[in-house]
């Protein structure tokens, strides 16, 4: 016991951890250019164990603590040496706040690595929302009434058999694509089977692509799945994010122009015509999107606003004005104005203004101006506040305690 | 020994705990209510594709690809049954009508397709599904239809019922699906489940009043702006000067072969009755393209793939009018009927022409008939080059 006690308070094991610490960030950073951010996240700091680097586009096979046993580790470390090393006396105040600083610190991290969302609120001028969306996650949807069951992309295991309480079908899984592209499918060319014998199958071809590796690309899941009952098979369905992402059929609308507006339009209705099935009298429709937060008030973009310096395209300013809606509170109609720099503070939410469609390209091309929020939810964003204000705090004790002490044995002299 | 620190830690440590296990139940499936209106997927503002599209087929065709070009298909000739209103036929309909009793509608419509119409099972299907009936498969497909006339050719008719998904109405459809060798014709009723069972004798008289008739129309579209693959369009030259009587070759037709009329740019044809409902057909017909080009066309029609070069050049030949002549003999599905089906095919090039010379059927009728066929195929005895 003894033992373990010297090991988890020794300050041998904070100075290893440390520098292992130092050394994973410079890997994990470098390896950004190999596996893109959210990659080297997942693969460095979302990690107990790292196995194997990604650097200059080369393999290294090595084996280092991840970050978060670096950062429990340390957290530990820190808390076991805090109850067995320090003893409550008025002189250590400054020390012990500094600590309890640092503590608060790692754990205001932890949990703000468990329960931050980045979601992403996307309207033109007019349109209300009430939920903001992943910018990386997916759910598999099926909506019936007002009911909607939401499956996280991750439970969809190829070959693996869904059931789901409250839906009365099993859902095969044939085969999932964490990223894909589509392909129209002219019915002139189309001499190989669909995919999927209904829905927008019949009109378009998923193949899988490398998920991507950028920040400013994602990727686009497509699913292959088939609906049992008792009874049999409902039939073999794809559900896709490009079918289930307003943004993504826009895309592949805008994308399918140059076959001319009517076609684009006919093309994109296809993609997005409902796919359902019916059990026991009752209609399920279904489609594959960006994972969905509802919020318990909504936003409605009042006006998009977009200058430029004049003369030139450099964007001078972004800026969005809302109305919040919150029927729980009774608050209604207030307008906010948010800009870059000037994010609205809302219901555990920061909204950030992120991306527009407005101002002069807006206007010639004849587009409604639109507006991209960036939806931060972090419950913990005060802890590095007061983590820091701790540590802060502990150190000017602890000196004015060394000072008032010289100070005062100066004064003896 | 006392352990100030202790106190002041384990909130810290029991706060850590429960984030640990928090953490971990937020993956799981979700369910919650909404407004209906937050949650649909908002399509773009353009009509969905009408409930009468056949499942292979977009609401219109993109630009550079032929529209369906119904300029190479027979006329039709009916008899209207009283009381349905006659509408204007549209780029997809070649004839439309509606029948109105008390505030109650049903629509009647008639489509033909080429080769991109789709399996039965897969246009009963969506039929099923615009009356929110699960879908089937083929055997399923084969126990619901009922034979029906179509002018004098036999056709299937099925009648399905059920509700409308999106009113939740009684919805009929009765519809009847004709194949011949350039196109599949889809005849259907939908509407109201009421009226439109008052209405199915008329239908079915409607059917039987059909008249196919011939014309000559050929389309100028050049058929080398299509990949090699692509099987055969209706009404659609294939860059070749179309035959001509003096062109064709003298043939010995055996027995048991009946001659029948030859759809479009098929130059000769017969039909071969087997034992039970088995039948085959035999036809010659002239065509421009590659050997590998043309092979894979029939290879689509078997619902195969495609082959390479390499294994064009493995086939075995047949001496026809002391010219190699490339045999094939493929077996797969028939995408027009989605039943088992075999193709013995012979290609034969012949003074700057390609002949090709096609049984396809029953896969046991045209094993029978193999030998046949090919003693027909050598028979043949060409008119000497201009």
């Amino acid at each position: 016991m003894k033992r373990i006690v010297n090991f988890f308070t020794s300050l041998k094991l904070t100075v290893t951890l440390l520098a292992f610490a130092i050394i994973l960030v410079f890997i994990g950073t470098l390896a950004q250019a190999d596996e893109g951010l959210y990659g080297a996240q997942a693969h460095y700091f979302k990690q107990w164990l790292v196995i194997g680097a990604n650097v200059f586009g080369h393999k290294i096979p090595l084996l280092l603590p991840g970050g978060y046993l670096i950062g429990t580790l340390l957290l530990v470390n820190l808390v076991a040496s805090h109850i067995y090393r320090f003893e409550l006396s008025f002189k250590k105040t400054g020390i012990q706040l500094a600590h309890a600083g640092v503590i608060v610190l790692l754990v205001g991290q932890l949990s703000t690595d468990m329960f931050s969302r980045e979601l992403i609120m996307n309207f033109s001028e007019g349109e209300s929302r009430n939920y903001s969306d992943s910018a990386n996650e997916y759910e598999l949807v099926f909506h019936s009434g007002k009911t909607v069951t939401a499956i996280p992309e991750k439970m969809l295991e190829p070959n693996t058999e869904l059931e789901v309480t409250n839906l009365p079908f099993r859902i095969r899984i044939k085969q999932h694509w964490h990223n894909s592209n589509i392909e129209f499918r002219p019915p002139m060319m189309a001499n190989t089977l669909a995919q999927a014998a209904n829905g927008i199958a019949q009109h378009f071809d998923f193949s899988q692509v490398e998920n991507v590796k950028t920040m400013d690309e994602r990727n686009i899941p497509t699913a292959l799945l088939e609906f049992r009952t008792p009874a049999g098979s409902l039939g073999t369905w794809m559900v896709s994010d490009w079918a289930g992402d307003p943004v993504m059929a826009g895309a592949v609308q805008s994308s399918s122009m140059k076959m001319g507006p009517e076609m684009a339009q006919a093309i994109a209705s296809d993609l997005t015509a409902p796919q359902f099935i019916t059990v026991n009298g009752q209609q399920y429709s279904f489609t594959l999107r960006p994972a969905r937060t509802i919020h318990p008030f909504s936003l409605t973009l009042l006006k998009a606003t977009h200058t430029v310096y004049p003369g030139t395209d450099i964007p001078k300013d972004f800026r969005s004005r809302v109305q919040i809606n919150n029927p729980q509170t009774g608050e209604q109609k207030r307008e906010v104005e948010i800009s870059m720099n000037h994010p609205l503070r809302y219901g555990g939410y920061t909204f950030y203004q992120f991306q527009m469609d407005a101002g002069q390209l807006a206007e010639q091309t004849g587009r409604t101006p639109s507006s991209v929020l960036q939806v931060v939810r972090n419950p913990s964003w005060l802890t590095p506040y007061i983590g820091c204000a701790m540590v802060g705090a502990g150190l000017v004790i602890q000196f004015l305690f060394h000072l008032i002490g010289f100070v005062s044995k100066q004064k003896k002299k | 020994m006392k352990h100030p620190g202790y106190s002041n830690s384990l909130p810290l440590i029991a706060a850590a705990l429960v984030m640990l296990t928090a953490g971990c139940g937020r993956d799981g499936v979700k369910v919650y209510k909404v407004d209906s209106d937050d949650t649909t997927v908002t399509p773009p503002p353009a009509a969905a594709a009408p409930a009468e599209m056949p499942a292979a087929m977009p609401s219109t065709m993109p630009a550079g690809l032929p529209t369906p070009d119904n300029s190479g298909l027979p006329k039709l000739k009916y008899t209207v049954p009283a009381g349905w209103t006659e509408k204007t036929a549209t780029q997809m309909r070649v004839a439309s009508f509606e029948i109105n009793e008390g505030g109650k509608t049903v629509d009647v419509s008639v489509i033909p397709l080429g080769p991109m119409a789709g399996t039965d099972a897969a246009n009963i299907t969506r039929w099923l599904g615009q009356v929110g009936q699960p879908p089937v498969d083929d055997a399923g497909v084969q126990k619901m239809a009922v034979a029906v006339q179509v002018g004098d050719q036999p056709a299937n008719l099925y009648d399905l019922s059920g509700t409308s998904p999106g009113s939740g109405d009684k919805e009929r459809v009765i519809g009847a699906i004709l194949h011949t060798d350039i196109a599949t014709w889809f005849f259907k009723m939908m509407g109201d489940s009421d009226l439109a069972e008052k209405n199915k004798p008329a239908f079915i008289a409607f059917l039987k009043s059909m008249e196919f008739e011939k014309i000559a129309a050929p389309s100028t579209m050049d058929v080398n702006q299509l990949p090699p693959t692509h099987p055969a369009i209706p009404g659609v030259t294939t860059g070749v000067a179309a035959a001509t009587e003096d062109d064709l070759p003298a043939l010995t037709v055996p027995a048991g072969w009946t001659p029948a009329e030859p759809p479009q740019f098929v130059l000769i044809k017969f039909n071969i009755a087997g034992p039970g409902d088995a039948t085959a057909a035999a036809t010659v017909s002239k065509s421009g393209g590659t050997l590998l080009a043309n092979l894979n066309r029939w290879r689509g029609q078997l619902g195969q793939p495609a082959i390479t070069d390499d294994d064009a050049a493995k086939l075995p030949t047949v001496d026809v009018s002391g010219v190699k002549a490339v045999v094939a003999d493929f077996t797969g599905t028939d995408a027009r009927t989605g039943k088992p089906s075999r193709l013995v095919g012979v290609v034969l090039p012949l003074n700057g022409q390609t002949w090709f010379y096609k049984l396809m059927g029953d896969p046991a009728l045209v094993a029978q008939q193999k030998d046949t066929f090919t003693g027909f195929v050598q028979s043949a005895k060409y008119p000497a080059a201009k």
